[in-house]
């Protein structure tokens, strides 16, 4: 049977819309969601390829041995988890959480951390901090004037640079700021910074061409203390701020968690006995040493990649399509999506798993 | 003539780059500025090689094949006709001059004619000068 | 019966209530369903609201009730719905004249088979981008868009019905002078009424209750002789007025479609404002995969010798230029590959341009007969 239903597309943090396309319970494809007010069917190559996940997922709750995955089941899986967290002391827990879970999900997760006692969870901010102050909408980059990106939005955050390209049509001048040689977004800017390592020595050169009627999109920072400059550049020129992320519901976690850099999650792991990742490839921003052979780590994610294999347990929990929730995409948007295919299985999803292990 | 010109000539196996040899052997010079690459039949060639070529950095792209009626292959150079007007038309739609394009019929004993052609074209081009990037 | 106009109606009143008119269409796939002639029926459904238009596939005759009715806000594609995710089964269809097209081309290059689809067309004013359907109902017509419930273009007009039932009209010209309106694919649009579909309906020249149907296969003969002895339709002949009707209406249509032809791609960009619109291209390849025509298994834009860097724009010869050059001569103008593309580059504009010349060159009209474009025909013609 062929079904086509809306869901928010998984690949940043834009809050794309994206029909799935599935076939007796496969995922076969994606179709355009034109409706949907931010994208109007307008996919970039990432959001249409995140259904390549399925190709190769985690299905069974497993148990790693020897750096590979043994098939288990959730019974089993759990009892090792309950085991481990028995044998601890509640500041010994850490919760490892990302964008890519629900607000309701990371809810949960606060919740079940609260009720053992845990504080240490939150998740990787990819350099952006806690950020609590008021962000620019995508019709601001409409009514701009002036517009500066940081980072190369146009292949990263292709459905923002359409916001630009749109504004840019209207005439706005756009400015790019970026630490690579060139890239698509610098090409087709009317001004391109290069910076080198940190953007400080640069600030002063945009300082004066912003103002109030001018945007800051950043995609990119690379440590807390740029985005404090960014911070800075805000409040001094009145021009409205915009951090993009890269998973879709990091605005969510940012509203709700502790965003940490790679220091603080080293020194996180080093602090734990147990180490619970949500949805999270701690790979992608730290090395196989900062993290083997330090704590019990239960993996809940269906991803089948390097860090499920220097993990001990694995949970797949559901994938994006198989729950309905909502995410908050960058502008602050609580966007509500239902289940987007009835894929057959018993895994547990993550609310389910935090229940069972409270 | 200011900076030099590349041009890419595809000539099919049976006529054309048999021409190019027969001027070859019979030491009818012609400007060394085009590279030849020999194919089959000009019907094996398809616009995206052009346009490879182009992409490359040619100046300018010749196709040679048999005369109508001559394919080796009976009706090959029929299909190229058909593609070769289609890869004109999309040449210009990028900026490309449709006089940096050219196609021709030349049989392999028509040494003289691959001779004059070439420097037809070579002169073309050389007018026309390199194509900026 | 051997009439090729005929006014059709539905028998089952449950349906004539929320069919778009006279509920014909609906009652002939109720038909096909019920005789088991076909394995499903895919039909465009509301999906959130009336601008929400989502393909579904229906495998009963009882669920056809829930899709009665047009969009007109929901441009959509199904023809690579059928040709990737449903060659196993028999079904019939739904389509805009674009949607025949598109499956006219992949029967020809046999990535559909003609003998396991049926297809009802449904005449064709134009689409609107929902959320430009949407800022326009508000801007000039001064209402919530979430109060429409019904939405129709007919001689000329862009015509909403309210949820109290007031309808408000205005003329499609005074809109797309604005920049609103129909898609500019729409507008360019010269096939209103899809003979390339087994049967045409529509309520063009209609009486109040009826569907105009246009008779255009051996197989559309069949299936409303076998609709109407089944009792699921009634028809009767039209009038010669009706038929005039029809015929002015669909005209005015198509000299609209000629006159934006010519003013849209004649006062076409210039090179330099072209380079521009390459410039912005991230070689996403979503023109490429909406495309319903274009299918291989190994992409030749995907081969290393076509691999650009990327952190440019691709070389627009060796990507646009090479896709034009395998699907301008069939392109059908339906507009998919400037609806998805991020970067709001106005590729079909060029990929119609040179269909249109194509046509002028070989006499090769995209998406209708039997023929594929005489490019790949293996005999000894000039063209």
């Amino acid at each position: 049977m062929l079904d086509i239903k809306h869901t928010i597309c998984p690949s940043c943090s834009v809050g794309c819309g994206l029909n799935i396309v599935s076939k007796d319970g496969t995922i076969v494809g994606t179709y355009p969601y034109k409706r949907h007010p931010i994208n109007e069917g307008k996919n970039c190559l990432n959001g249409r390829n995140s259904i390549l996940q399925f190709d190769s997922q985690i299905e069974k709750p497993s148990i790693v041995k020897n750096g590979q995955l043994e098939e288990s089941d959730s019974e089993t899986v759990l009892k090792l988890i309950k085991d481990q967290l028995d044998s601890i002391d509640s500041s010994e827990l850490a919760i490892i959480c990302s964008g890519n879970s629900t607000n309701e999900e990371l809810d949960r997760i606060k919740e079940f951390a609260d009720d053992f006692g845990c504080e240490k969870i939150g998740f990787y901010g990819y350099n952006f901090p806690n950020f609590k102050a008021d962000v620019a909408s995508y019709d601001d980059i409409s009514d701009a004037t002036t517009i500066l990106a940081v980072g190369d939005i146009y292949r990263e955050n292709p459905l923002l640079a359409r916001r630009i390209i749109l504004s840019k049509e209207n005439g706005a001048v756009f400015i790019n700021l970026d630490d690579v040689e060139k890239s698509i977004t610098s090409l087709n800017a009317d001004e391109f910074i290069k910076f080198e390592d940190h953007l400080e020595d640069k600030i002063d050169a945009v300082k004066s061409k912003l103002d109030e009627n001018s945007i800051i999109i950043a995609n990119k920072v690379c440590c807390k203390d740029d985005f404090a400059l960014l911070e800075s550049l805000s409040a001094d020129t009145g021009a409205k701020l915009l951090p993009v992320f890269n998973a879709p519901n990091m605005k969510g976690a940012m509203n709700r968690l502790e965003s940490w850099d790679d220091e603080e999650v080293k020194n996180i792991i080093d602090d734990s006995k147990v180490l619970v990742v949500v949805k999270d490839n701690m790979l992608d921003y730290l090395s196989d040493d900062d993290i083997k052979g330090k704590s019990f780590i239960v993996n809940i994610s269906n991803e089948d990649n390097a860090f499920a294999k220097i993990s001990d347990v694995v949970l797949p929990g559901k994938s994006w399509v198989e729950k309905a929730g909502t995410f908050t995409n960058c502008e602050g948007l609580e966007q509500c999506f239902d289940i987007s295919a009835e894929i057959e299985n018993d895994n547990m999803s993550e609310m389910e798993i935090f229940d069972k292990l409270a | 003539m200011t900076e030099d010109v590349k041009i890419v000539g595809f000539c099919c196996n049976w006529c054309c780059y048999g021409g190019a040899d027969t001027a070859g052997t019979s030491r009818m010079q012609y400007p060394p500025n085009i590279r030849i690459i020999r194919v089959m039949c000009s019907g094996r060639i398809n616009p995206s090689m052009i346009f490879k070529a182009y992409k490359e950095g040619a100046d300018g792209v010749f196709v040679g094949g048999c005369h109508i009626g001559d394919c080796h292959y009976d009706a090959g150079n029929y299909k190229w006709n058909r593609r070769a007007l289609m890869t004109k038309d999309i040449i210009e739609e990028f900026g490309i001059d449709k006089e940096r394009f050219r196609f021709e019929w030349i049989s392999a004993s028509e040494g003289e004619k691959f001779q004059r052609t070439m420097k037809e074209f070579y002169k073309t081009i050389s007018q026309l000068g390199p194509r900026k990037k | 019966m051997s009439e090729r106009f005929i006014l059709a109606k539905s028998k089952e009143n449950e349906i004539t209530d929320s069919g778009a008119c006279g509920g014909a269409v609906s009652s002939i796939f109720q038909y096909l369903l019920a005789n088991e002639l076909v394995d499903g029926v895919l039909t465009l459904n509301k999906g959130i609201d009336v601008y929400d238009g989502v393909p579904r596939l229906l495998t009963s005759a009882e669920k056809v009730i829930e899709t009665c009715g047009s969009l007109h806000c929901a441009p959509t594609m199904v023809s690579d719905l059928i040709s990737d995710f449903l060659t196993d089964e028999k079904i019939a269809v739904a389509v805009k004249p674009c949607d025949a097209k598109a499956i006219n081309e992949l029967v020809k290059r046999h990535r559909i088979d003609e003998d396991k689809i049926i297809t009802v067309g449904l005449n064709c004013g134009g689409t609107v981008r929902p959320e430009v359907a949407q800022e326009m109902i508000e801007k000039f017509y001064n209402v919530d868009p979430s109060r429409v419930v019904k939405e129709e273009i007919d001689k000329g007009k862009f015509i909403i019905e309210l949820d109290d039932g007031e309808e408000i009209a205005i003329k499609i010209d005074d809109l797309e002078e604005e920049g609103y309106g129909r898609r500019d694919n729409c507008q360019r649009c010269e096939l209103k009424v899809p003979r390339n579909a087994d049967i045409a309906c529509g309520n063009w020249g209609s009486e109040p209750g009826w569907t105009f149907v246009e008779v255009n296969s051996e197989k559309g003969r069949e299936i409303i002789d076998g609709a109407v002895s089944e009792g699921f339709i009634e028809t009767k002949a039209p009038s010669e007025k009706a038929l005039e009707m029809r015929e002015k209406v669909e005209n005015i249509m198509i000299k609209m479609g000629n006159r934006n032809t010519g003013k849209q791609l004649d006062d076409d960009y210039s090179l330099e404002e072209w380079e521009a619109q390459w410039n912005k291209c991230i070689k996403c390849f979503a023109c490429r995969d909406v495309c319903p025509i274009c299918w291989c298994n190994e992409c030749e834009l995907e081969k290393p010798y076509f691999s650009d860097d990327p952190q440019s724009p691709p070389d627009p010869l060796g990507f646009h230029g090479v896709r034009l050059s395998h699907m301008s001569p069939s392109c059908i103008n339906c507009g998919q590959c400037d609806d998805v593309c991020p970067m709001e580059i106005p590729v079909s504009k060029l990929f119609h341009k040179l269909q249109k010349k194509y046509e002028s060159r070989t006499g090769y009209v995209a998406g209708i007969g039997d023929e594929k474009p005489p490019l790949y025909s293996p005999m000894k013609e000039v063209f």
